[in-house]
């Protein structure tokens, strides 16, 4: 079988795949949106979707549950393809947004929003995405400083002790200033940074969907530095691609993602690393197909989460990121142990 | 969500031992295997420090007491004088408490950095802490009113039975037990608890509760506790010290452990049982005091190397003496009023490790 | 470069498809719907959905009992010391997440909410019915539960709430005095899993102990800074408060319970002038630190019926 061949044989079944997704995406998509507290026949469900329910049914499904799943959904595409970034550029499958402090430091703006403003009414709330981008972006900026070393460049080991501490660090500040909280505002970051979607509105939808529909693409159209970078960096470097700036370039996209999507859904842990694993079994390593079906299975396993979580968990329902860690957690063990080939 | 990043913290752990295991860090510090003067001598001088921090901590607090007041109430206490009181029974057990925990935690840390051969091991990468929170939580929800005692013993059945469900999950894994297989499988199974910890919380409104619970501290510690956590503790570190040579060896790396007649299987879970004992008996007084357990240890192998017999006292002493300037410092940044436990140990460990971290030569 | 076309395509059907729903959205806001206007008086006897806790103890007050309420973020449900006033009531979800399906399944005629909540979330209300806004951050508990009785037409019961409230506050002051003698020096402590707070002369409980009950504060109290509800504190210095009365919540947790059993074994504890005189009152928390009208007025109760068991 020659090359050519067999690049056609992964695209047939990388597209085999992404319909497969595709279609279970919708199905869940679908569900989701015949949860909430006001039961509705899927009929009705169906005949809201497309203009002709009762004004009321239009209104719960437009208004009420539609938002909020889309939001859902893109956050899952934007944390999943970071999460492939992460894992990319650095040569780990084991890497995720989480490795520079992005979630930490974006549970850190959070506290400080809260604590500051003791106040999650109001207009104020929209700066909340605000605060966990630049508490993100932050801390990001801090640990790379600290990181960098003048002749050597940025070190991956020092990166990840760095990582760490700093991590360690604001994640105690949280904490203490999580203890200072009245018993309301306490319940709401504790959900949030637990991974609770609670963008529910159309302009939540507005405020995430320029990153996602910027940063992925850009992201896409460097899948073939991200294959690079597999290979190692000297490799990378004899192929002729710059490889500390593209590496940078990419990074900044990946957290800008991360962070966007952090901000909608609070901090989800488990999408950035499962995704990309579940989407390498899939279609194999190569980014161009990678990428897209990482998407996909982030999206899949978010909305499957939210929903799960609002649907069987009456009346407290319990955030995404809990299901996502329940579901997830074993599901990647038995991808670690239980299946013979150990891909570490 | 108490101690948030906990997923991002452990998974970032296993990277590093991965990185970590290319190369064998422990070469370089064989050479200084030898050398018992300058360990004597570094002991000496950390038993010193302990009890210049011992004097410092106890003459000062929120209360403000002359030394003479302050030692008579050490040695001639009179329970009828108020100020003999707050010392004996405000400030003197919360002091020894911090010692001890400190001493605990460190050594817990050691001895689980042996064993995983994991620079970056604390009791949190066995999902220790988790296990035991998570029973905690669970009986919060479904058997409230449990007496401190019983709670003791779930806390310590929790920590037990998740580092066997782990000892028993990485060794399904294709080929031998090894070290990367425990730590990852730990760090995994610590998110999924912790994860579970939380959903449960939140279903039945705990949440803040168990922040607390979460945050450390020292301030609570009594007479009573200490004479339950002291022989515990005090025995399993010197269990640990008589094991220190075993650990060393293990440490070293599988094989040549084995090639050294050593039996692996058994000195890992003789360590991990001593690990649940300290960390069992400190978390239930203390809460988890995030940190410790892992940069003491480390500042001991810089100092006298890598061989445990040196390392686990060496961190016992400088474990305690952090965590007794660490509650000076919550107790006397702004008195009387308090800060957490927790946050001054990162306060004061934060920078150190940084430190350390930008010393870090290797380029991977 | 048949991928990147298609995929901007894709790109740009979801952003047409997303924009048509969106659209859709806004059309229908503007063709149904009920006008929201300013509401300025209610039936009391109408269908009320509140959608802050406040606002359902202000209606409680006035023995007005909404269909539906917000329910309290920490505890996931209504306020312990108010469930009971709230059979048959509907949770609406926390404040911070309404339960919109919830609002619209119950129809009510009216939606109470606090000026300060969420913008979009308003307007969603808006749309299912009238909606009464009031700022209840500003003022006193009297002054908030005039402005609620105002709009439901009910300024008279508001009005003999107070007086009730300001003649158990003469009797208990009464009862304080003949206990404690005049001058009495009053602390508020509370007891947390891993900590001992020292309660301020503000909010929640400084006005009900030192305003209406006009009580001493104990030493160094006062100096604990007015915006903050409490100061955590050193129990070294519990002895230099010298306080002739501790009035004492400890927080609803096991952790929390077994600190406290653990502090009043304290030799310190047990020396202190209010512990040895049996002057250490355990207040019912959940009324204590509710500031609301009915909060405070239950909290009146709880320490009448605390003075009268001694």
């Amino acid at each position: 079988m020659n090359v050519k061949e067999q690049s056609e044989m992964r695209r047939k079944r990388a597209i085999v795949i992404a319909v497969a997704l595709g279609l279970l995406g919708a199905g869940v998509v679908l569900f989701s949106l015949n949860t909430g507290s006001i039961r509705l026949s899927p009929s009705s469900v169906m005949k809201a979707l497309f203009g002709y329910g009762s004004p009321e049914e239009t209104m719960i499904l437009y208004e009420y549950r539609m938002p909020r799943i889309i939001v859902t959904l893109l956050a899952g595409v934007g944390l999943g393809v970071a999460g492939a970034v992460f894992q990319g550029i650095s040569r780990n499958s084991l890497a995720d947004p989480g490795i520079l402090g992005i979630h930490a430091g974006a549970a850190f703006g959070l506290m400080i929003y809260v604590s500051f403003f003791r106040t999650l009414e109001g207009p104020a709330t929209l700066m909340i995405p605000l605060f966990t981008l630049l508490g993100g972006t932050g801390i990001a900026i801090v640990i790379f400083l600290l990181a960098y070393d003048r002749y050597r460049g940025l070190m991956p080991i020092r990166l990840l002790l760095v990582g760490i501490a700093i991590e360690a660090g604001f994640s105690s500040i949280t904490l203490l200033l999580s203890l200072r909280l009245d018993e309301n505002t306490y319940a709401f970051a504790a959900r949030w940074l637990a991974g609770n979607v609670w963008g529910r509105d159309w302009i939540h939808v507005w405020t995430l969907l320029p990153w996602i529909c910027l940063f992925v693409p850009l992201i896409f159209y460097r899948s073939r530095l991200l294959d690079l970078f597999t290979l190692g960096d000297e490799m990378a470097a004899g192929l002729g691609s710059a490889v500390n700036r593209n590496r940078f370039v990419l990074l900044m996209f990946a957290i800008a993602l991360s962070c966007a999507s952090v901000a909608m859904v609070g901090g989800i842990g488990f999408i950035g690393l499962a995704a990309p694993h579940i989407a390498r079994k899939l279609v194999g390593a190569q980014h161009r197909y990678l990428l897209p079906i990482c998407a996909m299975v982030g999206l899949v396993i978010l909305v499957t989460a939210d929903t799960i979580g609002r649907s069987f968990f009456q009346p407290n329902a319990i955030p995404a990121g809990v299901v996502v860690a329940a579901i997830g957690g074993p599901y990647f063990l038995y991808l670690l142990f239980i299946k013979k080939k150990t891909s570490l | 969500m108490f101690m948030y990043g906990k997923n991002e913290y452990l998974i970032m752990k296993m990277i590093i031992l991965i990185i970590w295991n290319r190369e064998d860090q422990y070469k370089d510090g064989m050479r200084k295997m030898e050398g018992n003067f300058a360990f004597v001598l570094y002991l000496l001088a950390a038993t010193a420090g302990l009890a210049v921090s011992l004097f410092v901590s106890i003459s000062y607090g929120a209360k403000d007491l002359t030394l003479s007041t302050v030692w008579s109430g050490v040695f001639h206490y009179n329970p009828d004088i108020t100020s003999h009181q707050i010392v004996h029974d405000i400030r003197l057990p919360r002091i020894l408490g911090a010692a001890l925990v400190g001493m605990a935690f460190a050594v817990a840390g050691a001895i689980m950095q042996g064993v995983t051969r994991n620079p970056m091991a604390d009791t949190g990468i066995l999902g220790v802490n988790a296990g035991s929170t998570f029973v905690v939580v669970l009986c919060f929800a479904f058997l409230p009113n449990l007496s401190y005692s019983v709670l003791i013993v779930f806390s310590f059945l929790g920590a037990a039975l998740t580092t066997v469900m782990i000892l028993a999950l990485g060794s399904l894994s294709p080929g031998r037990l090894n070290a990367l297989h425990l730590t990852i499988a730990g760090a995994v199974v610590a998110a999924i608890l912790h994860s579970f910890s939380t959903g449960i919380a939140i279903y039945f409104a705990l949440s803040q509760d168990l922040a607390f619970w979460y945050a450390g501290g020292v301030a609570g510690v009594t007479w009573e506790h200490l004479r339950v956590l002291a022989p515990i503790i005090i025995l399993a570190i010197v269990w640990a010290v008589s094991m220190g040579r075993s650990i060393s060896f293990l440490s070293l790396g599988e094989e040549t452990a084995m090639n050294l007649g050593l039996r692996v299987q058994y000195v890992r879970i003789m360590g991990l049982t001593i690990v649940v004992l300290l960390a069992g008996a400190s978390v239930s007084v203390a809460g988890a005091v995030g940190f410790v357990g892992l940069i003491v240890p480390h500042i001991a192998r810089k100092l006298i190397g890598v061989d445990y017999r040196k390392i686990i006292p060496l961190s016992a002493i400088l474990g305690a003496i952090l965590l007794i300037w660490a509650d000076f410092a919550a107790r006397m940044v702004n008195p009387p009023r308090e800060f957490a436990l927790g946050a001054m140990v990162s306060l004061v460990g934060v920078p150190f490790f940084l430190y350390l971290a930008r010393k870090e030569r290797r380029s991977l | 470069m048949k991928s990147k076309l298609s995929l901007i395509g894709v790109l740009a059907l979801i952003i047409t498809i997303l924009s048509a729903c969106g659209g859709q959205a806004k059309s229908n806001s503007t063709s149904e719907g009920a006008s929201a206007g300013d509401v300025q008086q209610v039936d009391p006897n109408s269908k009320i959905a509140s959608m802050s806790i406040h606002m359902t103890n202000n209606l409680l007050a006035l023995g007005i009992k909404p269909a539906g309420s917000a329910i309290g973020g920490g505890v996931g449900d209504f306020l312990p010391h108010v469930k009971d006033m709230l059979q048959g009531t509907v949770k609406l979800g926390v404040v911070t997440e309404p339960d919109m399906e919830a609002v619209l399944a119950l129809k009510p005629d009216y939606i109470f909410i606090e000026e300060q909540f969420g913008g979009q979330d308003r307007a969603k209300l808006e749309k299912i019915a009238p909606v009464v806004s009031m700022d209840l951050d500003q003022g006193t508990w009297r002054d908030q539960l005039k402005q609620v009785a105002a709009v439901v037409g009910k300024s008279k019961v508001a009005d003999e709430f107070v007086k009730a409230y300001d003649e158990k506050t003469t009797r208990v002051r009464k009862l304080i005095s003949d206990e404690l003698g005049s001058n009495a020096k009053v602390m508020a402590i509370r007891v947390s899993a891993k900590e001992l707070r020292v309660m301020s002369t503000s909010r929640p409980v400084g006005p009900i102990m030192f305003e209406d009950l006009q009580l001493t504060p104990a030493i160094g109290v006062d100096k604990i800074a007015e915006d903050e509800p409490y100061e955590v504190i050193s129990k070294e210095v519990l002895p230099d408060f010298d306080a002739d009365a501790i009035f004492l919540i400890v927080n609803d947790d096991d952790n929390a319970k077994k600190a406290y059993n653990e502090l009043e074994k304290n030799p310190l504890w047990e020396n202190l002038k209010a512990v040895k005189n049996n002057h250490v009152y355990t207040l019912d928390g959940q009324k204590w630190l509710d500031y609301s009208s009915l909060g405070q007025s239950m909290a009146m109760d709880d320490m009448e019926q605390l003075l009268a068991k001694q």
